[in-house]
């Protein structure tokens, strides 16, 4: 079976017309298989930081989600150890309407907008509940060390 | 029906085939007898042969631009994003027409399918190209090839909930089909023959200002989407729901919560067990919950390991409480099956497309049913071929579904299938007597299947898992 | 060409997996370190099958999944002293010639088809009365 034309459009429509701040390339030897870089959003504690994620779009996409991961480190409480989102649009919530690029903007959206009552890694969402600005600084730390260009 | 069979190939409706043409290489899970009836009734676009890329001629390439733009734009759900680029699109292919042409076996009338394909527009889910009449949403008016509609069904991390319209995230998934744009000779219908004006028009809905194509034909269904066209029921007659392509659903929940016992040995990871109790309260004071869900909770997927851990911990025999789960939305479902049956025959009088027919189980070859008077109250511009035409490959084909099943009980769409093969004037209708059977029949199966297969695993179960990626994938 | 999914996406899958448990529950598996993005280093546990010398006792073991993971099978380690003709005696590798579903690796196979397939030699009928080193010990 030959790759779904739907990946193949998508793949050249992210080309021609990238999202700001966001950029995605598949593998030569694995179509379905992007490495992305996503832009630490202004005003946020990621500012600056340019972060390194890997999508894989599954066989039955796009009936089920693309799978993603953060590969930089990043202190988020929706985003674990391992770098995998709590995102869900990358869930239950997924629609075969969304797109790469939706999935990466709704992403890039919630490095602006963390959201520590649905955490994923529970020790960085309590610390941010307790206290917003040192988990901000934090994040501002790890920007610092793990996602300069 | 007799001039359909002399007007095109059995296999093939408005220009369009009664099978899939492989977009989706997964295995296909729907009844594809259901699918294939509903086709033949013109409730939903057959199974158009999907282009790459489309040029009409170069008058019309302005047109077609515009038609890209809104049918790429309506894509984007969610944050907003369009497509401005469509650098591919400006080349002709004129080896598109030869294809299609070649795939119907309709050389003769390439120019009819060239016609089909004027103003062709871009599926949103599978980006190929396919003529405007496909199908449109009931609830936001927006395009879909069948294709791409019939993969759309409840998800196994949450499936007591209704398939979620893509766009517009709608419970109750369903869509519209209009024949009324296809060019006069890939119709046999000569009813709507007339239609050919509306050959070079722009795409339905796409801007009010089309209103007035292709009017004219006393064929025109009123509730045709000539402008923009307002939500309807997903009881509405005219509408098909993803549900109604797999009247087995019930089944799945059973098979579902087979795996989620068999898999889960272990201790649940704790966000799970954190929805376990408002859940299971939920589902305990009844369904109302499971339409507000979507907007509220974390993850379907969570609440459903929720509620069975929930039972888990009550102490409550799961089994039986999956069972009466089961039994009690197919109770509903049927109810709203009638419910929707009763609208159809009230809206039966002004809707020449009206048609009682909807789930598999309420088929019955008795034409001289008391509803089908009323429920087929316009006959006159009803298209031939909304009656039943059994296709050759139904028998074999059905054969492999009836495989597929092989671990579970017989799927009631058997029945159907034979009651459409034997039915000679087409008057299908819902028999009340026997749809008050539908509910115990799906009870009885439902226990059975329940009391067979849920300690082993099964064919049913394995069929599951080979598709089954998406449970994997959710977790991520 | 079906999708071919990458080493960090098929780990993820099998992490998710082995955290919900897997099979009836004999054999587990889990990353070493938590926060090991290259998910290189995994631990296994297998409960010996019943009516075999290997009944009731716990084995542990360890996995290293490389970069070729996994169109390359993984390294396999017993960290539990035990007596199997496929585990060498000195450092407890698990020799991939000697094991079914390592010597004929494929892609789709995973860490739990290795510790199932272990757990079956253990039961084998040439296997199951093999002398043991005692309860506890370690390579």
């Amino acid at each position: 079976m030959s790759l779904p034309k739907r990946i193949i459009k998508e793949t050249e429509r992210l080309l021609a017309d990238p999202a700001p701040g966001i950029s995605a390339t598949s593998h030569e030897d694995n179509l379905r298989y992007f490495d992305v870089i996503i832009a630490g959003p202004d005003q946020s504690p990621f500012e600056g930081g340019v972060f390194r994620l890997e999508l894989f779009l599954p066989e039955e996409y796009p009936m089920s989600p693309p799978k993603v991961r953060f590969l930089t480190k990043i202190y988020h409480p929706n985003i674990d150890k391992l770098g995998r989102i709590c995102l869900d649009i990358l869930k239950d919530k997924w629609s075969p309407a969304l797109q790469i690029r939706t999935v990466l903007l709704s992403i890039q959206a919630l490095l602006s907008c963390p959201n520590p009552d649905d955490p994923l890694a529970n020790d960085v969402a309590q610390h941010w509940k307790d206290n917003q600005d040192e988990a901000i600084e934090t994040a501002k730390e790890w920007t610092k060390q793990h996602a300069s260009a | 029906m007799g001039n359909a069979s002399t007007k095109e190939k059995s296999d093939h409706i408005d220009g369009g085939a009664l099978l899939p043409h492989g977009v989706y290489s997964s295995p296909q899970d729907y009844d594809f007898r259901i699918v294939q009836r509903l086709i033949l009734q013109r409730k939903l676009a057959p199974f158009y042969k999907g282009l790459e890329d489309w040029d009409d001629n170069e008058d019309a390439l302005e047109e077609k631009e515009k038609q890209l733009r809104t049918a790429v734009s309506s894509s984007s759900v969610g944050i907003g994003s369009s497509h401005k680029n469509h650098q591919n699109h400006g080349h002709t292919r004129s080896t598109s027409t030869q294809s299609v042409t070649r795939a119907n076996h309709m050389t003769e009338a390439e120019r009819d399918m060239r016609r089909l394909y004027q103003g062709a527009i871009e599926c949103p889910i599978c980006f190929l190209y396919y003529p405007r009449n496909i199908n449109r949403t009931r609830c936001c008016d927006k395009p879909m090839c069948t294709e791409c509609f019939v993969q759309l069904k409840r998800l196994e991390s949450a499936p007591t909930e209704s398939p979620a319209c893509p766009y517009c995230v709608e419970p109750h998934f369903g869509v519209i089909y209009s024949s009324a744009l296809v060019p006069s000779g890939l119709l046999s219908s000569p009813s709507l023959s007339s239609c050919q004006s509306a050959v070079g028009g722009t795409s339905m809905s796409v801007t009010s200002s089309n209103n007035s194509i292709e009017r004219g034909s006393e064929a025109q269904p009123p509730s045709s989407p000539s402008a923009r066209r307002r939500s309807t029921s997903h009881k509405s007659p005219e509408v098909v729901t993803a549900d109604e392509l797999r009247p087995d659903w019930n089944r799945r929940i059973l098979a579902a919560a087979q795996r989620q016992t068999g898999s889960r040995r272990s201790s649940n990871p704790s966000p799970m067990s954190n929805t376990a109790f408002s859940l299971g309260r939920r589902l305990a004071a009844g369904r109302q919950g499971t339409s507000s869900r979507r907007s509220n909770s974390s993850t379907a997927a969570a609440d459903y390991n929720g509620y069975l851990t929930a039972m888990r911990e009550m102490g409550t025999d799961l089994e039986e409480l999956m069972i009466m789960e089961a039994m009690r939305l197919s109770l509903q479902d049927e109810q709203e099956r009638q419910a929707r049956e009763a609208a159809a025959t009230t809206a039966a009088a002004p809707n020449v497309d009206a048609n009682p027919i909807t789930q598999s189980g309420s088929i019955l070859q008795h034409g001289e049913s008391s509803r089908s008077g009323t429920g087929r109250g316009s006959a006159t511009s009803r298209s031939p071929l909304s009656s039943p035409i059994v296709p050759p490959s139904t028998s074999s084909s059905s054969s492999i579904t009836a495989r597929s099943y092989a671990g579970g009980s017989r799927p009631r769409g058997d029945e159907d299938t034979s009651s459409l093969a034997t039915t000679s004037d087409g008057e299908q209708e819902s028999e009340p007597d026997s749809d008050e059977n539908g509910p115990e029949l799906l009870h009885s199966e439902a226990l059975r299947f329940a009391r067979t297969h849920m300690p082993a695993r099964t064919p049913v179960t394995r069929k599951h898992r080979a598709q089954g990626g998406r449970t994997n994938a959710e977790a991520v | 060409m079906t999708a071919k999914i990458p080493r960090s996406f098929k780990l993820m899958d099998e992490l998710e997996k082995g955290e919900k448990g897997i099979g009836d529950g004999s054999c587990s598996y889990g990353l070493l370190e938590g926060d090991d993005m290259t998910m290189s280093d995994w631990n296994g546990t297998i409960i010996g099958p019943g009516h075999t010398v290997h009944e009731n006792r716990i084995y542990s073991l360890k996995f290293h999944c490389g970069d070729q993971y996994p169109d390359a099978p993984p390294t396999v380690s017993f960290l539990s002293r035990i007596n199997l003709p496929c585990v060498n005696q000195t450092n407890g590798r698990v020799d991939p010639s000697k094991l079914t579903c390592l010597s004929n690796w494929k892609r789709t196979f995973g860490l739990e088809n290795v510790l199932v397939d272990l757990r079956r030699e253990m039961a084998a009928i040439n296997n199951r009365k093999l002398p043991q080193p005692p309860e506890g010990s370690t390579f």
